[in-house]
């Protein structure tokens, strides 16, 4: 770039990127929500500027589909809570980061349909949203606080369509709130179910909806085009003719939900 | 349900037995291939090794060996214990150099009157930084060695990273602080003449090019300083300091490690984004295998006491855990490899995952290759202690 241009091209644009504002309808915290608290303006990134504010860690929210994120710290009665909203592109990119994000949750407080509270965070999944607030000591009190926060922030969350079922049909809502998760691509796999990560090997273009069960996985894997599903399918000898496998419930092809939507069971 | 063997083809059984699904199933023909792998953009390493190696060239003193010190005392609270850190900094160097004395074991790897640079981990912010009770230890230990606080400098990428987490004057009084990436006191990132100030902290001299280009709006332009295909080196590693000292944070990247390599390749040159989906494993080998970095690394003090097992490089809370563990090493292969085994066994205990697979450790490969280090776990000399 011509160095005139070059130097044009960051004095206009720049400043924008330094003071990047939030929509006014960005469901965020703000000092007015907690006079009583210290409340900071918000850090905002938008598509891949989230590398500035977690690097590699990005690539993640990427691979899913990431829009916009707003990092507000709050200081509340002796605690420290950091508020991490992450609007997504879609419910089903939301769920996804969501479900690869929580671990062994303490209880699942109803804020919305996908909630996994721990003693140093409490996540969020509502409509397009993913929300997470740490707070820096585990107690009690910080548990409280986080839920009152949390409840504001997601009363301020419009509720989104996210329909499972179409991905597993027949299974209960209570399996697919705690046993599944969502991938759109090797990070979403590696960081949902790392022992999976052969069966997508080298695939792109798909919406994997994946249940842990007690002896196996249920594999609901939607493809782009017809060629990745034949790909996958090709890659890990699914139903192939003249396939010679012994016990008596593995001989059968896979199902076919619909056009390039495909499920399958695993052994765990 | 019978048990199939431990086949892929075996392992894959179906939910329903629709006849009409049957009927379209476009499965019966297809032919097992093998996983395409996907080709790999060309990098300028050849252009690294043109270079001759030194004396002190990775993977240093004391190639394959390291020091494994855990101590259950570290942590208390989940906040590292500075004292006990201390001991374990100081039982580190004396058993990976075989010197009774602690100011002779500093002394195999910097001198009085060079410039000494500590490589922090704060990525992941106060939760999950490089950490405080550890740096202040090597400090401690570098000046008790003859080394003069004003010839340090904590460094990493992000200089507002490091202020965040606490890496300031006030905490480090007579260190210097520096980060490629800056901002002013008004929090621009650009300079009354419209450049970014990180440009002035690049060396164009010195690059890792990758057949990648790297293309990026204006908001993410200050966090990685240039597009491209060039990655520069930061001026800090090419011109500033005369040792590196490497203090990662243990952690994971999916199923494998972020930590030594990591910490140093991405830590040190610009425009990284474009090198995460198709040349992370390339990118971790080979920058380091570039002079500023290959010939002024000395030590690698692998901070453990706590870390994470899923969810990294970023800070998940409930996948941070106490390790309790330090890893010392001139060597950042081999103590990555022992690092990723600490990791696989976490991650088996939490049922992350069934085995070790440490044969998807490419990157530790690629360095091995590059005479950077030994990658084979059986190569490895580790000595482990328990001191409480």
């Amino acid at each position: 770039m011509h160095k005139l241009t070059k130097t044009l091209f960051f004095l206009i644009f720049m400043p924008m990127a330094a003071w990047s504002q939030l929509p006014d309808d960005f469901p965020s915290v703000t000092q007015a929500d907690f006079p009583d608290a210290s409340v900071s303006s918000p850090r905002v990134f938008t598509g891949s500027s989230l590398f500035g504010y977690m690097n590699g860690g990005a690539e993640l929210y990427l691979e899913y589909g990431f829009s916009l994120a707003a990092i507000t710290e709050v200081s509340l009665s002796g605690g420290r809570y950091k508020i991490e909203v992450f609007k997504m592109n879609g419910p089903e990119e939301a769920f996804g980061i969501y479900s690869v994000s929580k671990f062994r949750c303490l209880d699942m407080p109803s804020y919305s349909g996908h909630t996994c509270r721990t003693s140093y965070q409490l996540q969020i999944c509502k409509g397009q949203y993913y929300v997470s607030i740490i707070n820096s000591n585990g107690t009690a009190a910080d548990s409280t606080a986080s839920a009152r926060i949390g409840s504001l922030v997601s009363e301020r969350i419009p509720a989104g369509e996210l329909n499972l079922a179409g991905y597993l049909p027949g299974a209960s809502i209570g399996s697919i709130k705690t046993g599944c998760f969502l991938a759109r691509g090797p990070l979403g796999i590696v960081n949902g179910e790392p022992d999976l990560e052969d069966c997508f090997r080298g695939l792109k273009d798909f919406t994997a909806v994946i249940l842990r069960g007690e002896e196996d996985y249920t594999i609901s894997v939607k493809f782009g085009d017809t060629d990745s599903m034949n790909n996958f399918i090709s890659q890990n000898n699914i139903g192939t003719a003249g396939d010679q496998v012994s016990g008596s419930d593995v001989n059968l092809p896979a199902r076919l939900l619909s056009e390039n939507h495909l499920i399958i069971k695993k052994h765990r | 349900m019978k048990k199939a063997k431990l086949n892929r083809r075996k392992f894959f059984t179906i939910l329903g037995t629709g006849s009409a699904v049957l009927a379209m199933n476009p499965v019966a023909a297809m032919v097992p291939v093998k996983p395409r792998q996907p080709e790999k953009p060309a990098t300028n390493i050849s252009d690294a090794q043109k270079v001759a190696r030194n004396a002190d060239s990775m993977p240093g003193a004391f190639p394959g060996k390291v020091v494994a010190v855990k101590d259950l005392r570290s942590v208390e609270g989940d906040v590292p214990v500075e004292g006990i850190a201390y001991l374990m900094l100081q039982k580190s160097m004396l058993e990976l150099t075989g010197e009774k004395k602690l100011e002779k074991a500093w002394k195999k790897f910097v001198k009085p009157g060079e410039k000494i640079g500590l490589k922090v981990n704060p990525v992941a912010g106060k939760l999950l930084s490089t950490s405080h009770a550890v740096v202040q230890s090597v400090v401690k230990q570098l000046t008790e060695s003859g080394i003069d606080r004003k010839d340090i400098v904590i460094w990493d990428r992000r200089a507002m990273e490091l202020t965040d987490v606490g890496f300031t004057a006030e905490n480090y009084p007579g260190i210097a602080f520096r980060g490629t990436e800056c901002q002013d006191e008004n929090g621009s990132f650009i300079d009354k003449d419209g450049k970014l100030y990180g440009e002035r902290n690049i060396d164009r001299e010195w690059y890792y090019w990758a057949d990648v280009e790297g293309e990026y709006d204006s908001e993410t332009m200050p966090y990685m300083v240039n597009g491209g295909k060039f990655s520069y080196f930061t001026r800090i590693v090419t011109r500033e300091v005369d040792k590196i000292i490497n203090i990662p944070v243990l952690k994971n990247a999916g199923g494998s490690v972020t930590n030594a390599m990591k910490n140093l390749a991405f830590g040190s040159v610009s425009n990284t984004g474009r090198l995460h989906e198709k040349l992370w494993n390339e990118t971790c080998a080979e920058v380091c295998a570039f002079a500023p970095i290959r010939d002024k690394l000395v030590l690698n003090i692998c901070d453990g006491l706590r870390g994470c097992f899923n969810g990294g490089p970023g800070a998940n809370p409930q996948f941070i855990c106490n390790y309790h563990t330090m890893l010392v090493s001139s060597d950042p292969v081999a103590m990555d490899r022992i690092a990723y085994d600490i990791i696989a066994s976490k991650r088996i205990e939490e049922g992350l995952q069934k085995v070790p697979v440490p044969e998807s450790l490419t990157f530790l490969k690629m360095a091995a290759a590059l005479g950077l280090g030994v990658a084979e776990r059986e190569q490895i000399d580790l000595r482990s202690f328990n001191l409480g």
